[in-house]
């Protein structure tokens, strides 16, 4: 970025080809919808561009451009009236003592790697806001427990607590495919 | 396979990051964004890069108000040189007209000979020096104004009063008329003061006239009474020098026909009224009526 940001277009080609999908990803994640997810996908790039002249390092750069991702799906919510919005302020927190543990059900049923994927992703996409947020920062953005922190604006505390809840119910809803 | 394979210790919680699930996540994630948007985005980053030129502009850009103040003051500064250097060889060159209605009335000539005044005042140094003794008339514009003082040009081969001039005793005549030429030097003082109600003195008392283009040049307020002071002082002693030469030329004629016959006198007389120097002859004229007073005159001297 700091290339691209003295001038040189080829740096950008070279992120843009490195973070391009697991951005698109996160954002379809959180939107469901191709279009909307391919107008916000567009809109952050946009703005990274933008950013450009004053871009300085103080974080990761991936930390970085999901921060900015972020941002921009907040205000797509606020600006849509969506209640997803408020859901990443509202903690979506069961005790995690009321939750089986997936390692100790048996895999009852055995399904193809494909099918199972879908399983996921559908249970990702029941997750509510912030923890879907959290778990796919961290598959995507290969983001530590501090970087989901930083690229979400909570607290580290906060950020774990989201991780480890959606890592809980994705286990327990992909318990039967053990 | 068991979803949670990591132990306990290493690397993050269990409860925080899966394998299992990674792997199944990876698998399932293979969503990108379509190629139109690719090429959009990458499009608008090199533009953005392009635009780097323009940022080089931006700053030039912004150089532009402080190098056009720097050119137009250093156009002003030339300029106003340019014209102070102008404006100073004009009022040097030219003394200030100021309209004849402020013009003070000249004192009386009293020690000044009114017909010098009349042979050839106002007339330009040049003229004066070339022009044969006669009456000149006042231009039209200075015809109100009071008679100049004499005005003889050093390079005159004389300056001789008018003719009519009343006789003066030949022996001390040149001394006198020194003396009465001087009287308006020792009353130069007032004249000399820098005011500017008398600086058209100085064009009427015999300083080189000011061009037609001067007339109409509005005169200099600041450096008005100065330069008015400086061309009545610088005409006073051009006058006194030329009448000085005048005095000296009819002396050493004096001279030279001091102990020559009548009929000498005669010749020379004549040859002085051929030469149109009519005044030298008149005095001479006198001179001889003095010295010769039984001695008959030619019907054209009577």
């Amino acid at each position: 970025m700091l290339l691209y940001r003295d001038g040189d277009a080829g740096a950008f080609d070279v992120l843009y080809r490195r973070h391009k999908g697991g951005l698109y990803r996160y954002v379809l994640r959180h939107c469901r919808d191709a279009a909307a997810a391919e107008e916000l996908f567009q809109d952050v790039w946009t703005n990274l561009i933008r950013a450009r002249a004053g871009y300085a390092v103080t974080a990761k750069f991936t930390t970085y451009l999901y921060r900015l991702a972020h941002n921009r799906l907040i205000d797509h919510y606020r600006k849509h009236g969506h209640t997803v919005a408020a859901s990443f302020d509202d903690e979506d927190c069961e005790e995690l003592a009321n939750l089986p543990d997936e390692r100790e059900r048996p895999q009852e049923v055995a399904l193809d790697a494909q099918r199972q994927a879908k399983q996921l992703l559908a249970l990702i996409a029941e997750l509510p806001a912030p923890q879907r947020e959290a778990f796919v920062l961290q598959q995507e953005g290969g983001m530590t427990v501090e970087e989901i922190a930083q690229a979400t604006g909570v607290t580290r505390e906060t950020a774990k607590s989201r991780l480890r809840y959606a890592m809980a119910k994705l286990r327990r809803g992909m318990g039967e495919w053990r | 396979m068991a979803l949670n394979d990591l132990r306990q210790g290493e690397g993050p919680a269990p409860e925080e990051r899966d394998p299992r699930l990674a792997q199944l996540y990876r698998a399932g994630s293979v969503e990108e964004p379509p190629a139109h948007l690719d090429a959009a985005i990458l499009a608008a980053a090199r533009r953005e890069v392009g635009a780097r030129p323009k940022r080089l502009g931006a700053s030039l850009r912004a150089w532009r108000v402080p190098v056009s103040i720097a050119a137009v003051i250093v156009l002003s500064v030339s300029l106003v040189t340019l014209m102070m250097e102008e404006g100073a060889d004009r009022v040097t060159g030219i003394p200030p007209v100021v309209p004849p209605a402020a013009q003070p009335p000249a004192p009386p000539p009293a020690a000044v000979k009114p017909e010098s005044r009349g042979l050839i005042g106002g007339q330009r140094p040049a003229e004066a020096a070339k022009a044969p003794v006669k009456p000149t008339p006042e231009p039209t514009r200075r015809a109100a104004a009071p008679p100049a003082g004499p005005v003889v040009s050093q390079e005159a081969p004389a300056a001789v009063p008018a003719p009519g001039r009343t006789a003066e005793p030949f022996p001390g005549a040149g001394k006198e008329r020194r003396e009465a030429d001087d009287a308006p030097r020792r009353s130069a003082p007032p004249e000399a003061k820098p005011d500017a109600a008398s600086a058209p003195r100085a064009d009427h008392e015999g300083v080189p006239a000011a061009p037609t283009r001067a007339l109409s040049a509005p005169p200099a307020p600041a450096k008005a009474p100065a330069e008015a002071a400086r061309a009545r002082s610088e005409a006073g002693a051009l006058r006194t020098e030329r009448q000085a030469a005048a005095g000296l030329q009819k002396s050493a004629l004096l001279r030279e026909l001091d102990r020559e016959p009548p009929e000498k006198w005669l010749e020379r007389i004549e040859d002085l009224r051929r030469q149109g120097e009519a005044a030298m002859a008149e005095e001479v004229l006198a001179e001889f009526k003095r010295r010769f007073p039984n001695h008959a005159l030619p019907t054209g001297m009577r």
